[in-house]
């Protein structure tokens, strides 16, 4: 339950941590492949479908952290701001 | 007036559609070398599997830096009305009727301030000492410290 709830809180951040999971195994596995073939067209799709689309999802990954980083500074901001404006309200 | 997230819909769209495009650029590139047996064939193939993985970066980077620019921007709009001052940036001193150094505050303040703070812009303040300001329990500003 508590989990579910820090999932649903941080979801950009659990997926992030699912998609570089992801980007890793299809890494390795790509890598496995191509390293189990001999013959060079057999390797490509293993290029493909292991190492750029472990690429791409890294990709997501880091897009998905990074955002997250930024909606926190833009949460911080928004307290910031409400903040300030109570305190010009009243005096200090 | 402020949005929710630093990124507006459009921008999100850009994003989303860069990554499906991306995605189904891969697929198309796997399908296609896996189906070819010829390595010449294959390498254009595989040129299309780097698009399919660079296009979704170039749009990844860019919603990085615009999400980054409109948090600088909110920043600088925020600092704005909101100042620190720095060791060379002090107010001008203001004696009291005594002669000593003054600062300005209202009893209903809990800190006291150099005349001309933003934080007591546009309030009823009156001018006294230091020694007054913190005998009624007052602490320095920490905007301008005085």
């Amino acid at each position: 339950m508590e989990f579910l709830n820090f999932a649903r809180k941080e979801w950009d951040r659990v997926a992030a941590v699912i998609a570089a999971a992801a980007g890793a195994v299809a890494l390795f596995l790509g890598w496995f492949g191509a390293s189990d073939n001999v013959n060079p067209a057999g390797q490509i799709p293993y290029v493909i479908s292991g190492g750029l689309a472990g690429v791409f999802l890294i990709a997501v990954a880091s897009t998905l952290w990074l955002s997250a980083d930024l909606r926190d500074e833009w949460r911080k901001l928004d307290r910031l701001e409400q903040r300030m404006e109570r305190e010009h309200r009243t005096p200090s | 007036m402020t949005t929710a997230s630093p990124w507006n819909r459009a921008a999100t769209a850009e994003l989303a559609a860069a990554f499906a495009t991306g995605a189904v650029v891969l697929g198309v590139a796997w399908f296609g070398a896996s189906g070819a047996t010829v390595i010449a064939d294959q390498i254009a193939w595989l040129n299309l599997g780097v698009l399919g993985a660079v296009l979704p970066g170039i749009a990844a980077g860019r919603w990085v830096l615009r999400g980054h620019q409109a948090v600088r921007q909110r920043t600088d709009d925020l600092s704005g009305g909101f100042r620190t001052y720095g060791p060379g940036d002090v107010l001008q001193p203001v004696p009291t009727a005594n002669g000593r150094e003054g600062f300005v505050s209202h009893p209903a303040m809990t800190r006291y301030h150099r005349s001309g703070c933003l934080a007591a812009a546009g309030k009823a303040v009156a001018l006294e000492s230091r020694a007054v300001h913190e005998r009624a329990g007052r602490t320095p500003c920490e905007m301008c410290r005085p």
